[in-house]
């Protein structure tokens, strides 16, 4: 830390508070959070069911009006965590000679090549909102965090999500409306994902399943592989094995995930019928699977309810980024 | 055969609508712009659930593809071909570079001893006593270090449940002869808002109006005060005067005086509309000689049912949010104190702040109630249940409980102080045999089989045992080998 960083310490102490709103599959979620020495403390929460996407952002205010209701102050630090919708993820490896190989790489190499794979990823009327470094190798050897280490090729396999244009706006709206300063926003599930990698699982689906519908996250080999919704959820259980063929299939067959691991998007959803379905679905005969995969509803996060699983997750991600 | 969609199809009902179509090929039209459409998954499930039920189909949009990188990246390469990494945010690994050469010891000649005097013994003799030499090498290897033995001791898988009344107390000892179990107490609040709907009903509106004329053929006046109650000569409902009236005395036989007055119906309700020339009772008067008549219909009478939030609405969303919120504050409470038992029935639950949006009676068609509780849970660790509860059984010889294998469970009797409770404990103990393995090796090295399988025989609490030599062909020298460390023992449940 600069001297300069030590006489002015980090604003954002530990301990202060700090809302975290979740978009999800059929409610909003706002909440606020205590910054803890291990994890975030959950202060009160407001929540607001949605029918449609044109919901959301009436759904949004009223989520924080509730959490106004029972709460002092609304703090103004916010991370806005978002699902569904027009989504798409793609991981993508940077590979580039460094000019200066015997400098280490620091945060401004870093965000140059994340701007440069966000503007080289186009997708017709998509735009990027959330772009970071998974992983990363220099000269050949593999590392988590590129910044501070020296070398001169390096491949920087980078996270980016884009949303439709009209939705991006929307969020902006919301920001604006609620006058927040919003940190960061990113897919919940890239959040939940991160949990999961945390306790060292590697490869997996994480499922998280609405009424009407449902987000997977694939997980390989310690990454994230992609984020996929689609329209299916408890309310249309007998469908919902077709969904999941659809996202693994999208791996290799020795690369497809042992583990399944469902948690819900709100209270209201039951995750046996579930459960149920995939027990019962012919892994072996749909999807070469030698042995079915491991479908799980444990606790992603330690003593915090599976509804509760990507609003904490993203706290987490917010204390992440202030340390 | 074209299927046309619009923007509110659910995915659901598409796949219904192929499942029940009769053609063999169908296309399917979406809306561009709709968020189903550009799905790229949904597009798969529909595809592949087609498939399922012999169809084919095909779409009349699609949905934007990403495009390639411009830039020499691969974009969308599968991350899968990077070797597994640990998170991003943990801590960068050191790399710490040692320069070449530093590493390296060098050696200094070595000077050999002189052994000319081997070459004056013959060749053969040498021969013979360096193959001596291996051979009686290769034995001490063959009876130290090759042979290993896996011994298996098998015990029969059995429980064993006991219960008893303890005493948990904040600050005690374990006494095991006084039945005390140290206690914590621990408090956490918790707050939420939940919605219910309402379902209580009332009945409401208006009642019919109208004026009536008082007809009266007595000699003499008759006063009618407010509130007066009439009734329609043929029944039903009543009416009560508005004001006070009187209605003179009439002139004479077969003469008779009228006064208008208005009336309002006593329940509210469309019975109460009339139409005009109903004949209405005043009292108990003579209907004869005194009757009042309506000349216009009486209107306005209309009735409504609306749902209002009850009491017990109320009751229930409160004891389903307590519920809930004791709930999270027990799982809480649980994460952050490990290995510990909370009583059942053990937290005292208390509502600090109780607020909802709609008051009882009042229309609405759902209730809010924002709650916070603080939940006081004992909490007991388990070791110390386990331990006390094991003290309070008897144990068969020879066996031992295990602590890891068994549950201990509580449940909550009576609060005796502020930091005494009466509690139930109960043990569902998983016996082991209690055996001590290092010295059963040590006992059974170098021993004969026939010695060893005496002595495992002899072991209590152990129902059978297998022996597994390695190399296997080593079973045949007869006995076990002479280190301690080749020997590895171990217990496992029989199946």
């Amino acid at each position: 830390m600069s001297l300069f960083g030590k006489l002015i310490p980090n604003r954002r102490k530990k301990g202060k508070e700090f809302l975290v709103i979740e978009i999800g599959l059929g409610r909003v979620s706002a909440a606020i959070y205590r910054g803890g020495e291990t994890h975030p403390h959950l202060v009160s929460v407001g929540r607001k069911e949605f029918s449609s996407y044109e919901n959301i952002f009436n759904a949004t205010l009223e989520a924080v009006d509730a959490l106004a209701a029972i709460s002092k102050k609304i703090p103004k630090k916010a991370i806005l965590g978002v699902t569904d919708g027009v989504l798409r993820t793609t991981t993508t490896v940077a590979r580039y000679d460094r000019p200066k190989p015997k400098e280490p790489v620091d945060a401004g190499e870093v965000g140059k090549v994340l701007e440069q794979i966000s503007s080289a990823v186009k997708a017709e009327d998509l735009k990027t909102f959330f772009s970071v470094v998974a992983s990363a190798k220099l000269d050949e050897a593999s590392i988590t965090n590129p910044i501070g280490l020296k070398g001169e090729k390096a491949a920087l396999a980078c996270f980016i999500a884009l949303k439709s244009p009209s939705e991006l706006a929307m969020f902006d709206k919301i920001i604006d409306e609620l006058e927040l300063r919003a940190e960061r926003a990113m897919p919940s599930s890239f959040a939940v994902s991160r949990a999961l990698l945390k306790q060292n699982l590697n490869d997996a689906l994480v499922l998280r399943v609405g009424k009407e519908k449902s987000e997977g996250a694939l997980l390989s080999e310690g990454h994230i592989f992609e984020i996929l919704p689609f329209d299916i959820g408890e309310a249309g259980v007998d469908y919902i094995s077709i969904g999941i063929e659809a996202i693994v299939s999208l791996l290799e067959k020795e690369k497809r995930p042992q583990t399944i691991w469902l948690y819900s998007d709100e209270d209201g959803v039951n995750l046996e019928g579930t459960v149920e379905k995939l027990n019962n679905f012919a892994w072996e005969e749909r999807l070469g699977y030698e042995k079915a995969p491991e479908i799980t509803t444990k606790e992603i996060i330690e003593g915090v309810a599976s509804s509760d699983t990507g609003l904490t997750a993203l706290a987490y991600e917010y204390l992440e980024d202030a340390r | 055969m074209k299927l046309e969609f619009d923007q509110k199809t659910k995915l659901t009902d598409i796949l219904e609508k192929i499942r029940s179509s009769t053609e063999s090929s169908l296309e399917l039209s979406l809306p561009s712009d709709s968020l189903l459409a550009a799905n790229s998954i949904n597009k798969e499930i529909i595809k592949r659930f087609a498939s399922d039920v012999g169809k084919e189909v095909s779409f009349s949009s699609a949905a934007p593809a990403v495009a390639k990188d411009e830039l020499g990246f691969v974009e969308g390469e599968d991350v899968s071909s990077l070797p597994h990494q640990e998170p991003a945010e943990a801590a960068l690994p050191i790399v710490s570079t040692v320069a070449e050469g530093s590493n390296k010891k060098t050696f200094s000649k070595i000077s050999l001893p002189n052994f000319a005097f081997l070459q004056k013994i013959p060749r053969i003799y040498l021969a013979a006593g360096g193959l001596a030499l291996i051979l009686i090498f290769a034995f001490f290897l063959f009876l130290w270090v090759l042979p290993s033995v896996d011994v298996t001791l098998f015990y029969e898988a059995s429980t064993k449940s006991a219960s008893s009344e303890l005493t948990a107390s904040v600050g005690a000892e374990l006494d095991a002869n006084k039945k005390t179990v140290p206690a914590t107490t621990e408090e956490v609040s918790k707050n939420d808002l939940a919605t219910a709907k309402a379902t209580g009903k009332k009945n409401v509106g208006e009642a019919a109006k109208g004026r009536v004329t008082i007809n009266n053929y007595l000699d003499s006046d008759r006063f009618f005060s407010k509130g007066a109650v009439i009734t329609p000569t043929s029944g039903g409902i009543t009416f009560t005067l508005d004001n006070d009236v009187t209605a003179s005395a009439s002139a004479g036989f077969g003469n008779h005086t009228e006064v208008g007055v208005n009336v309002t119906a006593t329940k509210t309700g469309p019975e109460g509309n009339l139409a005009a020339g109903t004949n209405f009772k005043i009292g108990s008067a003579n209907t004869s000689q005194l009757f009042a008549r309506n000349d216009t219909a009486l209107s306005g009478g209309s009735t409504k049912t609306i749902t209002i939030v009850s009491e017990a609405d109320r009751n229930s969303l409160k004891d389903q949010l307590v519920a809930q919120l004791t709930k999270k504050a027990t799982d809480e409470i649980k994460s952050q104190n490990k290995d510990v038992v909370i009583p059942e029935a053990g937290v005292e639950v208390t509502v600090s702040k109780e607020t909802y949006d709609v008051d009882v009676g009042q229309e609405a068609a759902e209730v809010s109630l924002s709650l916070e509780v603080t939940a006081k849970a004992v909490v007991l660790k388990f070791a110390d249940l386990v331990s006390i509860l094991t003290k309070t059984m008897a144990v068969p010889e020879g066996f031992k409980v295990s602590e890891k294998d068994s549950s201990a469970t509580a449940s909550f009797l009576t609060k005796t102080t502020e930091s005494n409770w009466r509690i139930q404990g109960k043990i569902n103990a998983v016996l082991v045999p209690d055996v001590n393995l290092e010295k059963i090796s040590k006992d059974l090295s170098g021993k004969r089989v026939g010695s060893a399988k005496e002595y495992l025989d002899g072991l209590k609490a152990i129902k059978s045992y297998s022996l597994k030599f390695r190399p296997s062909f080593y079973s045949a020298i007869g006995f076990l080998p002479f280190s301690t460390s080749k020997i590895h023992v171990k217990v496992e449940k029989s199946q």
